[in-house]
């Protein structure tokens, strides 16, 4: 096909489904020409990558498919380069030591400033240090009744705390969501993953418009960890964006491979988060199953394989996946 | 939505792709009908703008004890072991919550009302108040009447006595912020300024009251039987499918007062349902007043978003037949089929009547009532008289316009749209430039613009993006450019502020110094979902063929 010679050309590896975003966007199978240069004005260096083949994927009983959310939480795309973010929740060190004076963060933790309240939740919403007293969490709403958020203890801060990376019960009061609900708005999208992403929790449809209007919608971003106010087809973007693709066994499991992910320090300590959204194939009703691992370095190129955690209901939520 | 396939993965959207491949069968639109006298570009330069407070209601409701624990008096003798005396001239409830209103500084983005709520035996809204007073100086006055009871001014006696019902004091809390919010959500403000609602409990005593059956026993109230089941009832309003929208949030604080040895008891439940209502749970010692300030909600200044960006070429209109068409007035109907109905080409309202030829045309089928388009035949739009605002020198009405997004009101209201969103239903595309493009405005639609009718691949969302036509099948038309579009953030002056460079190439134009305009969407980053709508415009400069653009055009 003459997209693949395309990104041949260009030294870019496109899935099979990025390329069918690209594909329905622009040719309709008619035409060309329309066919995006990929940007010369910044240039990114290719990362360090990993690939993860996640195999014996089953939805749970009666649901169906929906979304696959990988994604590296120690790494954000910012200024067109890879950023490290020890804290692993969107804010990269540069951006909270930027914005320590006012807000108070520091760059260990994912609730740094404010008991229960996450450094995002407090930049996304300007509560700066003088008003940060009359925030509140009482204490039986410190936990997620979704059970969305991904909790683990902190081997690398003094004492061990647990890190929470997702949205307390009280956090989503204060925002308007709904805490039995991991997607608010029934959009697909974990509400954290949203906020993470630079998308409205509350709003339905402003994942599926194309912020940077190249015909890539936000979500699919979103999935890729690259920034969605950014041409996808720019140089960075193309360096950075994960690449899904999926097949299904002959067992009837499915299995995913996702490429090019961007690890920093050779993939020491990169926490890596894995949200499926199913939904039910009679009400619609979306179930999430949640887990992550942490890398160990030395693992630039190489291919993790990992089993589907979801094995019992017992832990469909909120997995450590451990490496060997 | 989810199960409408726009998010493409893996190998579901290649089906589509196949099929779209029957192009043989369309007719080709005849390029000759298609008024393209070239392409052009955009180049614009923005930024987002910076902070800006969450607009929001915000609204108190105090609880205050009136039992007779206040007071000197010896206790019940039915609760031998009460606390007494722990305000008798009523200084620790009322006077900080009147100096507590007094002293408020006004803020434009947040709009304040209160509502007080006394209990002893049962529970009232004193002075025959019923409902929120919008009025700080009203309040206050309530507030301090009430303080003064039986006394006066100088010596108040608030009127204390008898025992502490919490649990009807709550369902009366429950009743009222219900009905607020009901009314609230019945307002024509879509999306609604949603409202936080902030109760501030104030207690001395356990919630002891006389047994109904019998004048002599007494029953205290436990938090699991009758107070949890309250609180959970006021918290789930927020939940409602019918009214919870107008709630942004609950919140229900808790404040004990004590003279001399605190109550364990009284203490531990009020702790126990500020923590049940995601509230602050607070607790004055012997004489200290009540820091009503502590409760207060944070401001939020949210972070704005870039949301969405649309190019919109004024003079070029893609018609219902599939042609592109020039139309010289901008008014969404194309020269050519403004000369067939009688109006004028040039004009956007050609008989004056205030509402545009397009917005009379997709109403009523014709441009003006009258076929000359004479100011006499006009219609007058008299369900209209409410909005207008003014005559203009050459006789045309002028309507008030509650959004920037190009129709007044009168147009918004005949059309079935809301007057106070720029995007009635929430598709994110603005309602004037989706009734041009022929994409639905009206509530309920917005899954339209995402769905991809003649299964070409495109949907009408992103036709709008490639300046293609909702109204055909994209495989129709042959020798069109459809438009590339490059956004690219080009710096951040500071971590709330981004600023973009946006390059948009192969505008189709049907004038060579077409106007073009461009719609900016942005959002808050959470906690309110209003996006807001800035435009700006521009002409195609002959010479370079290029609209451009730069930050402080967008208004």
């Amino acid at each position: 096909m003459f997209q693949f010679e395309i990104y041949k050309q260009n030294f870019w590896r496109m899935s099979a489904s990025l390329l069918a975003v690209l594909g329905s966007f622009l040719l309709g199978c008619t035409k060309t020409e329309n066919l995006h240069d990929v940007q010369v004005g910044s240039f990114a260096a290719p990362p360090d990558v990993v690939a993860i083949k996640l195999s014996k994927y089953v939805p749970q009983q009666g649901n169906g498919f929906q979304h696959l959310y990988v994604s590296n939480f120690s790494v954000k795309v910012e200024n067109n380069q890879l950023a490290l973010s020890t804290s692993r929740d969107s804010l990269s060190d540069s951006m909270k030591q930027q914005l320590a004076a006012d807000y108070g963060f520091t760059v260990g933790s994912a609730e740094s400033a404010v008991r229960f309240f996450a450094d995002l939740l407090l930049f996304s919403l300007g509560v700066k240090l003088p008003q940060q007293y009359l925030l509140h969490c009482s204490s039986n709403l410190a936990l997620s009744t979704s059970n969305d958020a991904l909790i683990y203890t902190d081997t690398r801060q003094a004492g061990s705390p647990q890190e929470f990376l997702g949205l307390r019960d009280c956090e989503k009061t204060y925002m308007g969501l709904n805490p039995k609900t991991f997607d608010y708005s029934g959009n697909g999208i974990p509400d954290y993953l949203k906020l993470r992403c630079g998308l409205n929790p509350l709003n339905k449809n402003d994942a599926y418009v194309s912020t940077a209007g190249d015909g890539v919608a936000n979500i699919d971003k979103c999935k890729r960890n690259v920034p969605i106010d950014q041409n996808f087809f720019s140089q960075p973007s193309q360096t950075f964006a994960y690449q899904y693709s999926s097949q299904v066994s002959a067992d009837g499991t499915m299995e995913f491979d996702i490429n090019n992910i961007p690890i920093l320090n050779g993939g020491a300590d990169n926490f890596i988060a894995f949200y499926f959204v199913e939904s039910d194939l009679t009400t619609n009703a979306e179930t999430l199953t949640s887990a992550f691992t942490i890398l160990k370095g030395g693992m630039s190129g190489k291919t993790l394989a990992i089993d589907y955690w979801g094995t019992s209901a017992n832990n469909l939520l909120n997995q450590e996946i451990s490496l060997p | 939505m989810k199960n409408s396939g726009r998010t493409l993965l893996v190998g579901l959207s290649v089906a589509p792709l196949l099929l779209a491949c029957n192009s043989e069968k369309l007719k080709p639109i005849d390029p000759a009908l298609l008024q393209v006298v070239g392409y052009g570009k955009v180049d614009a330069h923005f930024c987002t703008s910076p902070r800006q407070p969450a607009k929001q209601n915000l609204k108190y409701v105090f609880i205050l004890d009136h039992s007779q624990s206040n007071q000197a008096t010896i206790p019940n003798p039915l609760t031998p072991n009460d606390v007494n005396n722990t305000d008798p001239a009523g200084s620790r409830r009322f006077g900080p919550l009147v100096n507590f209103i007094s002293n408020l500084v006004p803020d434009p983005n947040t709009i304040l009302s209160y509502a007080l709520i006394d209990f002893n035996d049962t529970a009232w809204q004193p002075q025959n108040s019923s409902g929120f007073l919008a009025d700080g100086t009203a309040f206050v006055s309530l507030v301090t009447k009430d303080w003064i009871g039986s006394g006066t001014a100088a010596n108040p006696a608030p009127n204390d006595a008898g025992f502490t019902n919490y649990e009807d004091a709550l369902k009366l809390a429950q009743q009222l912020i219900q009905k607020d919010a009901q009314l609230s959500a019945l307002l024509p403000d879509n999306p609604p300024i949603t409202t936080v609602y902030e109760i501030i409990f104030v207690s001395d005593g356990v919630p002891t009251i006389a047994t109904p059956s019998s004048s002599n026993a007494t029953y205290t109230q436990t938090f699991t039987t009758d107070i949890g089941p309250v609180i959970q009832s006021i918290m789930n309003l927020k939940y409602d499918p019918n009214f919870g929208k107008a709630i942004a949030s609950i919140t229900l604080n808790a404040a004990y007062y004590s003279n001399g040895q605190p109550l364990v008891a009284a203490q531990s439940l009020l702790q126990q349902m500020a923590q049940a209502g995601n509230g602050e749970f607070l607790s004055f010692a012997t004489g200290e007043n009540i820091l009503y300030q502590q409760f207060a909600p944070p401001p939020r200044d949210l972070l704005n978003l870039l949301t969405d960006v649309f190019v919109e070429n004024v003079n070029g209109v893609w018609w219902d037949d599939g042609r592109f068409m020039l139309d010289s007035d901008g008014d969404g109907l194309p020269d050519e089929i403004e000369r067939q109905l009688g109006s004028n080409p040039n004009a956007v309202d050609s008989d004056g009547n205030g509402v545009s030829d397009l917005v009379e045309y997709r109403t009523k089928g014709v441009a003006c009532k009258d076929p000359q388009c004479s100011v006499a035949g006009r219609d007058p739009y008299a369900i209209c008289a409410g909005f207008v605002t003014g005559t203009n020198p050459d006789g045309s009405v002028q309507f008030s316009s509650s959004t920037n997004d190009g129709l007044n009101d009168c147009e918004k209201y005949v059309l079935g749209l809301s007057r106070n969103s720029y995007n009635t239903n929430g598709d994110l595309i603005p309602d004037q430039f989706a009734l041009k493009a022929s994409i639905p405005v009206t509530p309920g639609s917005a899954n339209a613009a995402f769905s991809d009718p003649f299964n070409d691949g495109v949907s009408n969302y992103n036709k709008l993006k490639l300046g293609l036509p909702v109204q055909v099948s994209k495989n129709s038309l042959v020798d069109f450019n459809s438009r590339s579009t490059s956004l690219e953030v080009e710096s951040t002056p500071s971590p709330d502020v981004t600023c973009y460079h946006l390059q948009v190439d192969k505008v189709a134009l049907a004038l060579t110094t077409s106007l073009i305009r461009i719609h900016l969407i942005q959002n808050g980053a959470a906690a309110q979902d209003k996006p807001v709508l800035l435009r700006a415009e521009a002409n195609v400069d002959p010479n370079s063929m290029t609209a451009n653009f730069a930050p402080g055009d967008f208004k």
